[in-house]
């Protein structure tokens, strides 16, 4: 026997019982929702506050208080070897990190989606041009580009954001690509074009709807990895310049004095961006539910 | 009852717990003898595929037996152990699925897939025996080349075929018992008859009992020996088949047992001056009460053809062809041309009901495209209202989008799963101007789903939250709410259960009787054809055979592809007791 498929249907009466349940699941979904905005916008408010809430010049290295650790008097989160603050240079350095991440995903994620969208309805010619070009993004290596930019704009948060935009908009242009030409064999893109709808009315009215939840799930599932991707950029020397404080950085930098038993100064960092990481990628599951009737309603 | 083969005893089955808890299958008594057809038949979501699923110990992780007995061979199911049911599964309970390109597994050939179900059964069985006994079961299935359909993956058979290596699959251990769970609602009406034929002389053959799924009648009168009718999770009636179909005890069995189109019922309907109507509406209820009674519905003669013929044709084609290119680039093969019309001529008069049939794969989804605009011909012309719109420029045939409308075979891909049913039909019509602002929109589209009978407050459900038949009733009012000349109903009804078919026929008759609506009707089953369609034409390979008013269907000279389609009409009504269904059909050789 094959038996690889089970032919049940769900429920008898489609609508029966569905408004308590929607609801019930609606609230979870935006408690979900709710919970990672929350954190988000507490990181981005410090990252604001950040010169009246830092306790020190996040700059300031004071050779007298190296490698102190957590709850030390006077630094909460200890300081690092040469003696800085890490408290103060985390509350800094979550402008440049988040800035950059956030510039960086929101970029290619839309340059990505925009190329990937186009690409699945042009003929296939255009399509076969567009996938090609991504084909050539992905092969080259986003070192030489950055170097490439460096040089002409000067080092410093524009360069890493368009390096990282370059070396992410292949892969958000492949995955959204492939969810594209899922959709174009649907009947609903058929009956759209029956009704009249134009080539953009169907991208953006017809097939975005049911490409986002895909789009927003994987764009902010880049946020945290654009974080740590950054840091090798500046341990380069072309992205954020030392002394300027900035997680991925913080965390290289610390790397470095692991071996020797001090911790903190790469562990701290790496927590706060696991938990922005983990918030952002709990916000693209929440919206996923969010756009989909059907999850909205099932709630399972 | 003792001799039972199956004996399933007040079985009930819920989703969910608690008092939240959800009952699908209510109390379902019934027994399989030894050698005979039972049918469970019922409309979707009556509970009769999770009955099945119960028996054989498949039901979802949600779905919980809460009381009753199934026992085979007097040895109960529902306690045993997972080995052994597993063991039972295979050699004692066979299972065809409807869908068979999902149950067999698209990456391994078709003779693996065999061997490996005969290397579980016959352990002993050398490489080259199972070689054998495979080919010898394909042969039994009626597959004539059996060694080319070994190497063949299932992407690579057509759907019959690929139904028929799944009756082999779960027929080849012998089971006592094989369960057929809607075998042939994916397949085309002529296979369908051959699949039913091959069910019923495999299960002779193998001397077990064959338990079928079904929501079609036509499937029960033509194949069941006994019948249980289904309904909500109960079983309403249950009875030897010839007694439910020609005297049903329960009203539900009657109104289901009426919305099944037959050949030749509009006639019969005309003759006793009734309106052409399906299901309750069309049966013994008079004219004056039918549809809301106003004297003047025309009967089920339907058209008027004295004063049709004044007016031109709506559509006229001449020599129309349509290729397309299949292979090339990156498939491994080399490009082909395939013609998928082939110089058609027709005409479609303002006012009728023009019915294309054809088998799958004869070009007829491809026509009505054509002639929708929605693929250019590579030659001919396809004259819309004096206007070419095989040659019309790109801007111009949007501008009389409006004009032509589809209604699709599946109306749940058809609707945009993401976009709130009112949108959908009033997006359009802020599109080409037929409503000024977002307000005048929904309010056109309220109108139109009170055309289709679904009250204003659907504008704001998704489509997944409708039944099917609602969705196909959206999908009309999306078309209507243009308001075309021409709609294209490319099989609205072939996805649909029997009454719900019925519904959106008796719908498609009102409706064009309010609007003097012209439809071009796409179907493989005849006797729908039949009983909606003023003139049909019947395709075969892109090439229309011929075209005859539906009166004529029966008459004599009518091409034999006509008559292979009108033959595959199941036939409702049996007077012989015993039944004198043939299996020949089949073809099948002695094992």
């Amino acid at each position: 026997m094959v038996l690889t498929a089970t032919p049940v249907t769900r429920s008898p009466n489609p609508l029966k019982g569905t408004a308590p349940r929607r609801r019930r699941s609606r609230l979870r979904v935006n408690a979900q929702v709710t919970l990672a905005l929350l954190v988000i916008a507490g990181f981005v408010l410090v990252g604001l506050l950040a010169p009246v809430l830092a306790p020190y010049d996040p700059d300031l290295a004071d050779g007298g208080v190296k490698y102190l650790g957590v709850g030390a008097p006077g630094h909460l989160l200890g300081t690092d070897e040469l003696g800085r603050d890490i408290l103060s240079r985390l509350i800094w350095g979550g402008r440049t990190s988040l800035v950059v991440a956030l510039a960086a995903s929101l970029s290619s994620t839309v340059a990505g989606s925009v190329l990937a969208l186009v690409a699945g309805f042009s003929g296939d010619r255009a399509a076969g041009l567009i996938m090609r070009t991504v084909d050539v993004m992905f092969a080259f290596p986003v070192i030489i580009i950055a170097l490439v930019l460096a040089v002409i704009l000067g080092p410093g948060t524009p360069v890493v954001v368009l390096s990282i935009v370059f070396s992410a908009v292949p892969y958000v242009a492949r995955v959204v690509f492939a969810e594209v030409k899922l959709q174009r064999g649907r009947e609903y893109v058929e009956a759209a074009r029956s009704l009249g709808a134009g080539f953009f009315s169907i991208l953006f009215r017809e097939v975005l709807p049911n490409v986002l939840a895909q789009i927003v799930v994987y764009g902010t599932g880049l946020v945290g990895g654009m974080i740590v991707f950054s840091s090798s950029l500046s341990a380069l020397g072309i992205g954020v310049q030392p002394p300027t404080a900035d997680w991925g950085r913080m965390i290289s930098e610390g790397a470095k004095v692991i071996i020797s038993g001090n911790v903190y100064p790469a562990l701290l960092p790496g927590l706060v961006v696991l938990v922005v990481a983990l918030a952002f990628n709990w916000l693209g599951d929440g919206l996923r539910d969010v756009f989909d009737p059907r999850r909205r309603r099932a709630g399972r | 009852m003792t001799g039972a083969l199956l004996s399933v005893r007040e079985l009930s089955v819920e989703f969910g717990r608690g008092p939240a808890a959800e009952r699908v299958v209510d109390e379902v008594t019934f027994d399989v003898r030894p050698g005979e057809t039972f049918a469970i038949v019922g409309e979707s979501g009556a509970g009769k595929s999770l009955t099945a699923s119960a028996i054989l110990g498949l039901l979802p992780d949600d779905a919980v037996v809460t009381s009753g007995s199934i026992s085979l061979h007097g040895e109960e199911v529902l306690t045993a152990t997972r080995s052994s049911v597993t063991r039972f599964r295979g050699s004692k309970i066979g299972m065809v699925f409807q869908n068979p390109l999902a149950s067999l597994d698209p990456s391994f050939r078709i003779g693996n897939q065999l061997k490996e179900i005969i290397g579980l059964h016959r352990p002993a069985a050398t490489k080259r025996e199972r070689h054998e006994i495979a080919e010898t079961w394909l042969r039994n299935v009626g597959i004539d080349d059996a060694a080319r359909v070994l190497s063949a993956y299932p992407h690579e058979l057509s759907g019959g075929m690929r139904q028929r290596v799944m009756i082999a699959l779960a027929s080849l251990s012998g089971p006592a018992l094989l369960i057929a769970d809607e075998p042939t609602t994916a397949l085309d009406a002529v296979v369908q008859k051959q699949i039913l034929d091959l069910l019923r002389s495999v299960s002779e053959e193998t001397g077990g009992s064959l338990l079928l799924i079904t929501h079609d009648f036509g499937v029960v009168s033509y194949a069941a020996d006994r019948v249980a009718v289904m309904k909500d999770g109960r079983i309403v009636e249950q009875d030897r088949r010839d007694r439910v179909l020609t005297a049903p005890a329960d009203a539900y069995t009657r109104s289901l047992i009426r919305a099944v189109p037959e050949i030749g019922a509009r006639f019969r309907l005309a003759e006793r001056g009734l309106p052409r109507r399906l299901g309750p509406a069309g049966g013994d209820r008079s004219p004056a009460s039918a549809d809301g009674g106003d004297g003047t519905a025309v009967t089920a003669a339907g058209p008027r053809d004295d004063d049709r013929d004044a007016r031109p044709p709506l559509v006229t084609l001449r020599n129309v062809s349509k290729e397309f290119v299949v292979g090339g680039l990156g498939t491994g093969q080399r490009k082909r041309r395939f013609r998928a019309v082939g110089d058609v001529s027709l005409h479609i008069e303002r006012g009728e009901v023009f019915g294309l049939i054809g088998e799958s794969g004869s070009g007829k989804s491809t026509l009505s495209r054509l002639i929708g605009g929605l693929l250019r011909a590579d030659a001919g012309e396809i004259v819309f209202d004096g206007r070419d719109i095989a040659r019309l420029p790109k801007a111009e045939l949007r501008r009389l989008r409006p004009r032509f409308q589809f209604v699709f075979q599946d109306a749940t891909s058809s609707l945009n799963p993401r976009v709130p049913v009112g949108e959908q039909i009033s997006r359009p019509l802020l599109r080409f101007g037929k409503a000024a602002s977002r307000a005048a929109g929904r309010a056109r589209a309220a109108e139109a789903l009170d055309l289709v009978g679904l009250p204003s407050s659907y504008l704001h459900r998704y489509p997944h939250e409708l039944s099917g038949g609602q969705r196909q009733r959206i999908g009309i009012a999306r078309a209507l709410a243009l308001e075309p000349d021409l709609l294209i109903l490319d099989e609205p009804t072939s996805a649909l259960d029997v009454s719900t078919q019925a519904n959106i026929l008796n719908l498609l008759l009102d409706l064009r009787e309010e609007l003097d609506l012209t439809y071009l009707f796409i179907g493989h089953n005849l006797a729908v054809v039949e009983f909606l369609c003023d003139r049909v034409g019947v395709l075969e390979q892109g090439v229309l055979l011929e075209t005859f008013r539906a009166g004529e269907l029966s008459a004599a000279g009518r091409h034999p592809v006509t008559r292979a389609l009108l033959d595959a009409v199941l036939p409702m009504r049996f007077t012989d007791e015993s039944g004198t269904r043939g299996h020949a059909a089949a073809g099948k050789a002695d094992p």
